[in-house]
């Protein structure tokens, strides 16, 4: 074999040929350039098992939304970084992740998250964040604002006058109240709220969740162990205010 | 097919109107305009449509209906489902997807619903 000739073969040509020699019952030798002991440590492909990981699968990163605190353009981003410019107006945007477990005063500005721990405080401060996670305490002078998930979680009963936020998770064994006409995007509870919600995108009440009120919106998923004791409007085709029931 | 679950199906070109009572449990694909009462398992199937209320023991429904649904134990709406009136239950699973227009009561700590009232259909 190695005295002939290499010839260039594309790929059509050598599927065609291995379809043809099977057809004519004249498989090529098998492990013809390797030795028939390493042949011998690999499974056949028939018996390989489905999810082999001979089978190659890509993954691609995961992208997250930043929203610019400046001119407000949304853009997408894949990776880790500390900071990045806003494609659009140029300005610096901070994507660095913060936990805190203390008493806190300092603004934060930030794409990536905030973890405000039980044991953390935040004492007349504004946060913006992509997601913040509350645990912890607030006092009435300090805001939070999210560009993207707020989960209220702990024992924490935050004042919503203080919370701007375009997606809402309440963990389990929390139980939130809001007196005015909460508008979110989605919402996802695994605990208590009771509220007149207004929701743009999906309202999920996993088990264990429960939501009193209204709740408006074009799509409810309620899981069972979830409870929904409200007067209900879910049209997915179009906005209940101004459908004919 | 349904002898051995005991369930009791009107086909899908059927329509009734009045009071439909099973002690067992129901799999309904026509038209009722009128009452279901169901001592078993309600299925309202994909071309089902109902004008009244539905009482049973747990409600599946794929189709329409405007009425009131009183499950003494599951309502189980999938993604076809549209639902105009009030639901009370222990246990609600909802797909997205679904029309719903109605109040709704579903604790699952609570205790069973009680006995189903008869009544029209508010809608």
């Amino acid at each position: 074999m190695a005295d002939k000739k290499a010839r260039m073969m594309d790929g059509f040509s050598v599927v065609r040929s291995l379809a043809k020699a099977k057809q004519d019952g004249v498989l090529p030798a098998p492990g013809a350039h390797r030795p028939a002991e390493d042949l011998s440590a690999h499974l056949p492909p028939t018996a390989m098992p489905k999810d082999s990981p001979h089978i190659v699968k890509t993954i691609e990163p995961t992208k997250r939304t930043i929203r610019c605190f400046q001119c407000g353009y949304e853009f997408k981003l894949a990776g880790t970084t500390r900071t990045i410019y806003c494609s659009k107006c140029r300005e610096k945007i901070d994507l660095g992740d913060y936990v805190i477990a203390g008493p806190w005063s300092q603004e934060i500005k930030t794409g990536g998250s905030v973890i405000i721990r039980p044991s953390g405080r935040l004492e007349n401060v504004r946060i913006q964040a992509g997601n913040v996670i509350l645990e912890g305490e607030m006092d009435g002078d300090s805001s939070i604002e999210c560009t993207q998930w707020l989960e209220l979680g702990g024992q924490t009963v935050p004042n919503p006058r203080q919370l701007t936020m375009r997606n809402l998770r309440i963990a389990s064994g929390t139980m939130m109240k809001f007196k005015y006409k909460l508008q979110v995007h989605h919402l996802e509870l695994f605990g208590t709220l009771e509220a007149d919600v207004e929701a743009a995108g999906l309202v999920s009440i996993r088990p264990g969740g429960h939501l009193k009120g209204t709740v408006r919106g074009a799509h409810l998923q309620v899981e069972e162990g979830g409870g929904l004791s409200a007067r209900v409007f879910i049209w997915p085709q179009g906005n209940p205010l101004n459908g004919n029931s | 097919m349904s002898n051995e679950n005991h369930e009791s199906v009107i086909g899908a070109d059927v329509e009734i109107v009045g009071t439909v009572k099973s002690n067992g449990s129901i799999r309904l694909d026509g038209k009722l305009e009128g009452e279901l009462q169901c001592g078993g398992n309600a299925v309202l199937g994909k071309n089902a449509q109902v004008k009244g209320n539905v009482t049973a023991t747990s409600v599946s429904i794929e189709g329409k209906i405007n009425g009131n649904i009183l499950a003494k134990d599951k309502i189980e709406m999938k993604a076809s489902a549209t639902v105009n009136g009030d639901i009370k239950a222990r246990r609600l699973s909802v797909e997205d997807g679904v029309t719903f227009v109605g109040r709704s009561e579903v604790n699952p700590n609570s205790q069973p619903a009680p006995a189903p009232q008869a009544g029209p259909a508010v809608r």
